[in-house]
């Protein structure tokens, strides 16, 4: 009974501490840079240009579909959310699991197998896809470096140290012989 | 975590003690009728999303401490590598899988495909093994057993997709490598392979098969005009664990798309049953290869053992 209660005051603190967050950033209250720092183990957390990206872009929908006081746009969601008013979580890792492959998240998914949403992408998998997806289409950088900076344990994975003998024929101009 | 995931992935799977049955080779042969695996993990590899950016690559390189390769990982240009006879990179002794560019005619982008092995539901390589040194798991993943591998190749010649490779560099051990599905150091303990897990766009989905043909399908169903209409692997050999769905004709991309349906096992079988020599002659011709091959660890292990000794005195 005790626990109970403590459970449900913690779900009241935390919808709580919840809706007044989405009143506060449908109040113009924004973040001008956000952390980006999922990648941390390889590369150093990117310091996301907020409001560079908010002044270049139509609208909040164009990042946070269906949250940030914008609607659902995407015709495969407005098919069954064209009323649905904009959801209250703004951040992309309240809906985007950071691990979307672990035994658990697998799971869940098959337990709810009549969920329309089964194909939902991953916290990097989510964030890749849609920045990139502009950057390609807007003639942005595309590079991984070009955003992320890595860090030593990166440069290991990647094997940054080896010797490039192809930079080295591009650098030189000429290319091979055959 | 560790507890639900073993028992769970194996849940379905039980289905297919299978596996292990080429030892006595009457009853392989005999059972024409494997069941696969339908339930066991897989991954769904969408073309479309890839990038090359060969972080799976390195990924790879990394969780199995391979060789290191001969230009870093970050160095794209070798996506355009091909060979003299126009062939595009394969997976070798030092790389479980690759990531090869595909320039499409009448496009002016270029499309990515990571290959490994796909784990096969019936796998020729398998099913060709004489020493039985290939074990298709309840997990789904096709895994090797280099203590038992004579180093014939029979393996590397059977297998559909050209996945084994030969290790050159060990003489003394012959030895079959290629890509495990990250078997003992990954799936059995409830995680996804490295691969998957570090590919930035989110390519790849791990989970099981059963589903992954469900996404597969309802994403071709969404987007018709995006994708072809097939998942590679759904039937191609009996079926696959690692699929593919793709924006281009398979067969630009260098896919075989050829293949059969069935598994490759029936055709063996059918020419094994008109030459009945074959089945009582290799066993007893590959024992004395594997005894002769065991021996001469021995005899190098005791060498070794000798040279120790000598160190410590
Ligand atoms: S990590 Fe993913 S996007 Fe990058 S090359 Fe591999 S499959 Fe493609
Ligand atoms: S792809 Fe080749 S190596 Fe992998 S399981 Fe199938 S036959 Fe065996
Ligand atoms: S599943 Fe594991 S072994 Fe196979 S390619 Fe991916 S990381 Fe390498």
């Amino acid at each position: 009974m005790q626990a109970r209660l403590k459970r449900r005051t913690e779900i009241l603190a935390f919808l709580a501490f919840f809706s007044l967050w989405a009143v506060h950033c449908t109040a113009a209250d924004l973040p001008d840079t956000v952390e980006i720092d999922g990648l941390a183990k390889y590369y150093y957390a990117v310091d996301f240009d907020h409001s560079m990206h908010i002044d270049i872009v139509e609208s909040c929908a164009a990042c946070h579909h269906h949250t940030a006081g914008t609607p659902a746009v995407d015709e495969k969601c407005t098919m069954c959310h064209d009323r649905t008013e904009a959801s209250s979580p703004v951040a992309c890792q309240r809906c985007h699991a950071p691990d979307p492959f672990s035994a658990e998240q697998v799971y869940s998914r098959e337990r709810e197998s009549r969920r329309y949403h089964v194909d939902k992408p991953g916290l990097k998998g989510a964030y890749h896809r849609s920045c990139l997806g502009c950057h390609i289409s807007e003639g942005a950088p595309i590079g991984c470096q070009d955003c992320h900076e890595r860090n030593q344990l990166g440069d290991s994975l990647f094997k940054a140290s080896l010797e490039t003998p192809n930079a080295k024929v591009a650098a030189g101009g000429g290319g091979g012989t055959h | 975590m560790g507890k639900i995931s073993r028992r769970k992935f194996l849940a379905a799977g039980v289905a297919g003690a299978v596996a292990g049955s080429i030892g006595g080779a009457r009853s392989a042969w005999a059972a024409p009728k494997l069941q696969g695996y339908p339930d066991g993990m897989g991954v769904l590899v969408d073309l479309t999303r890839c990038i090359g950016c060969r972080t799976c690559e390195a990924a790879c390189n990394a969780e199995h401490n391979l060789p290191a390769p001969q230009e870093p990982f970050d160095d794209l240009s070798v996506l355009e590598k091909e060979s003299h006879n126009g062939a595009k990179r394969r997976t070798d002794e030092s790389a479980y899988t690759v990531v090869n560019r595909y320039e499409i005619p009448g496009s002016d982008t270029p499309v990515f495909r990571k290959m490994q092995c796909n784990h096969c539901n019936e796998p020729s390589c398998l099913t060709s093994c004489f020493v039985n040194a290939y074990t298709k798991t309840g997990e789904g993943a096709v895994i090797y057993d280099p203590e038992v591998c004579v180093g014939c190749r029979m393996c590397m010649v059977a297998c559909p997709f050209y996945v084994p490779a030969y290790s050159y560099s060990s003489a003394l051990n012959p030895l079959i490598v290629k890509c495990n599905f990250c078997y003992d150091n990954r799936l059995v303990h409830g995680q996804p392979p490295a691969c998957v897990e570090a590919c930035p766009q989110e390519a790849m989905v791990f989970g099981h098969r059963e589903q992954l043909l469900a996404i597969g399908r309802e994403r071709i169903r969404y987007q018709p005009d995006k994708y072809v209409d097939h998942i590679y692997g759904e039937k191609e050999v009996g079926g696959t664990a690692w699929m593919y769905l793709s924006g281009v004709p398979f067969e630009q991309v260098g896919f075989d798309t050829t293949l059969q349906k069935e598994p490759i096992i029936s055709n063996v079988k059918g020419f094994l049953g008109m030459v009945p020599m074959v089945l009582a002659i290799w066993p007893a011709l590959f024992t004395g290869f594997h005894m002769l091959a065991k021996k001469r660890e021995r005899n190098a292990a005791a060498d070794c053992q000798d040279d120790k000794k000598g160190e410590s005195r």
